[in-house]
């Protein structure tokens, strides 16, 4: 009735057997993992896990198989990406290179480009994001780091902030002023490999402890002239289409189920009745939520570019992630004492240090506002 | 084909659902109009082919009820189209015109169904009250006329003690739930449609509120709850399905969990929007907050259904009961 479409996408055969089959294999593979460190979810890196997944097919799942692909649906992706997600696998080495960088290279690379597509999906390649720089961050357009032509290729100098892995990651999908033009005119892409010379990485530790975040600074980097991806000026379109998967996914509002999960075992089935309500309300939420994503990976399967839902899933996404440490602090003295573990305490607390991030990355609380009111035909 | 039929259900609606009827709704009284809905076939959309029903797909007959909810649900549609679907299911003759569902907290004795029902919608002169409850069903007429109550729709406090005359397998709840959820969820896209035009019209320090980001802020998080609402609407139909075919379903809990949320959120953000002018009884904005406000509370508010899915969540886990 609003126009918003969030179709309903029924249960898949085998879509039961293969949940079935992802459980299976994380019930074992995280079985001595503590919930603190589960709860880093798609932050956790852990480049044996990702090689484990990628032997399994659960890499680059709907890519074709002629690139190292598996052929799968959509959907099936989906159900995979979501038991990663609640189980807290630690999936962040391959996440990026399989959630936006193996689709751009699938779209727009050339069959060099793409001829790194079969590493990502084996879980041996990682990429990192090149958007973010010091001054363009929630207005990206402003980035102003360059790349010029030069005989036989580009030279590139600029620096990246808030880079995610830049450290571990073999391939970096860059965004860089190519042209004459401003704002969004003269932007283009780059595929470039982190081992270039002239690259240098500084680390930036987050408030918790934990080292994920980088500045990346080039310095007169020199690539070849076919690193190019996509059109030359036709960065900031592929970059809007990019984040319509970075956003609508489940990662959206999984990332704090681990202090949800640990609070429901901790209470118990036989929890005072006044414990029904809060922990119900997350539920109905996250059910609309799933429903939501599920809807999102048709229309995105489909080729439909959902921005305006993606916008919305994300907020509405972010708020649920948000509202769990604060439901747990209130419910947390009704579960019996000996089931207040160090674990789930550490789990909450790095949960409450950590959910400040989720309204921040993947586009602001106010970025994603303004997107739904320009959807609304306000701006 | 569906898609014929909710576009011609749609135009039906729309096309009788006047600004004088919706009052005269609000008045408590059963408006004209009627008579195209039923020769449309709305209150039979539910209700089994072999009982002399459409027997759409739940898909299909929750976008009638928000097609309904959205034009401000004047008339007893929903509840039509849910006794049809228990008279139906218990091997009884459809309701020739009208009907509503009284939900009896009772039990039957000597052959009859004895108990009361609270708050039972439009079980007033006109509309047949089909008593439900105890796993029986019985029939006891028309309703009377009833006090006013929140929203201005007709709401009637009923004694029941009638004859049974079919035994029911199925909850009612879960159906009138989902069916409040299409009606919310259809009020809340109307809601957000006004508030937007609003706000794009009226001006204050020399623009359009519209213009203010505080204000595009705000009608963002409408427009979130408005979605939510609305695929919370597709969740129920998945949720109504499973109860067609006689399976426990927490789906329609979410959905209507989930939906009566959105509507006290989205009513509080649309009345902030439209300032004094939407506190009026000339203005329309109250046809569809008041309503959301009842229709929140009907068949279970968030409150109940929260408390069923978190008790069933803490039993069994979060994450299963979600993908169950």
């Amino acid at each position: 009735m609003t126009g918003f479409r969030f179709p309903i996408v029924p249960e898949a055969p085998g879509e039961a057997a293969l949940r079935a089959e992802v459980r299976a294999f994380l019930a074992e593979a995280l079985a001595d993992v503590p919930a603190a460190v589960r709860a880093r979810s798609w932050n956790g890196h852990d480049p044996e896990f990702s090689r484990k997944l990628g032997a399994r097919g659960w890499i680059g799942m709907c890519w074709p198989r002629a690139h190292g692909g598996h052929e799968r649906s959509a959907l099936e992706r989906l159900v995979v990406i979501e038991e990663l997600l609640a189980a807290g696998a630690p999936v962040a080495a391959h996440w990026i290179a399989d959630r936006q960088t193996g689709p751009l290279l699938l779209k727009y690379g050339t069959p060099a480009q793409q001829a790194i597509l079969p590493a990502i999906a084996r879980g041996e390649a990682f990429a990192c994001i090149g958007m973010s720089e010091p001054g363009a961050g929630s207005d990206l357009a402003a980035v102003r780091t360059r790349a010029v032509r030069t005989e036989g290729g580009w030279r590139i100098s600029g620096t990246k902030l808030w880079t995610t892995y830049a450290h571990r990651a073999h391939w970096m999908i860059l965004l860089a002023r190519s042209g004459e033009g401003e704002r969004h005119n003269g932007l283009s892409q780059f595929l470039v490999p982190m081992d270039t010379p002239g690259i240098h990485i500084r680390p930036i530790v987050d408030m918790i402890g934990d080292h994920h975040f980088n500045e990346v600074h080039f310095d007169d980097v020199l690539l070849p002239a076919d690193a190019l991806v996509g059109a030359e000026g036709g960065g900031w379109a592929q970059v809007m289409a990019e984040l319509a998967f970075e956003r609508s996914g489940p990662e959206r509002f999984l990332s704090t189920m681990v202090l949800l999960e640990g609070l429901v075992a901790a209470l118990g089935p036989d929890a005072p009745a006044a414990a029904h309500g809060p922990i119900g309300r997350l539920v109905a939420h996250l059910m609309v939520l799933r429903h939501m994503a599920r809807g999102m990976a048709a229309l995105l399967a489909e080729g439909a570019d959902p921005a305006l839902e993606a916008a919305i899933v994300k907020d509405l996404g972010a708020t649920f992630e948000q509202a769990i440490p604060d439901v747990a602090r209130a419910l947390m003295a009704q579960a019996p004492a000996s089931r207040i573990t160090r674990d789930f305490l550490a789990t909450l607390e790095f949960t409450i240090q950590m959910a400040p991030s989720v309204s921040l990355r993947g586009g602001t609380r106010e970025i994603l506002r303004g997107i739904i009111a320009r959807g609304l035909g306000l701006r | 084909m569906d898609a014929a039929i909710i576009a011609a259900a749609q135009r039906v609606i729309a096309g009788e659902a006047s600004e004088p009827r919706l009052r005269a709704s609000r008045a408590g009284q059963l408006p004209d109009g009627w008579a195209a809905l039923a020769d449309a076939g709305l209150p039979l959309a539910l209700a089994g082919e072999a009982a002399g029903g459409l027997g759409l797909p739940a898909e299909a007959v929750l976008a009638i009820g928000a097609a309904h909810g959205a034009a401000g649900a004047p008339w007893p549609l929903a509840e039509s189209i849910a006794a049809n679907a228990l008279l139906g299911l218990a091997g009884l003759p459809l309701a020739e015109g009208p009907a509503t569902l009284a939900l009896v907290d009772g039990a039957v004795a000597d052959g009859r169904l004895v108990g009361h029902a609270a708050g039972a919608a439009w079980a007033q002169p006109g509309v047949a009250i089909v008593a439900v409850g105890a796993g029986a069903l019985a029939l006891t007429g028309a309703g009377a006329p009833c006090p006013p109550s929140l929203s201005g729709l007709a709401r009637g406090d009923l004694w029941v003690e009638a004859p049974v005359a079919g035994r029911l397998a199925h909850d009612p709840l879960p159906l009138l739930a989902a069916l409040r959820t299409t009606e919310i969820a259809g009020a809340l896209a109307t809601v957000l449609a006004m508030t937007v035009e609003w706000t794009q019209t009226r001006e204050q320090f020399g623009r359009p509120l519209a213009r203010n980001q505080a204000v595009q802020h705000a009608l963002a998080q409408l427009a979130a709850e408005a979605a939510a609402a609305e695929a919370a609407q597709g969740l129920a139909a998945i949720g109504l399905e499973h109860w067609l075919a006689g399976r426990a379903t927490h789906h329609v809990a979410a959905a209507k969990a989930r939906a009566s949320e959105a509507a006290g959120v989205a009513a509080a953000i649309a009345h902030q929007l439209h300032g004094a002018i939407g506190f009026t009884a000339d203005h329309r904005l109250h046809l569809f907050t008041r309503a959301l406000w009842q229709w929140r509370d009907d068949a279970g508010s968030e409150h109940h259904w929260q408390a069923r899915l978190g008790a069933a969540a803490l039993a069994g886990g979060v994450w299963a009961l979600a993908t169950a």
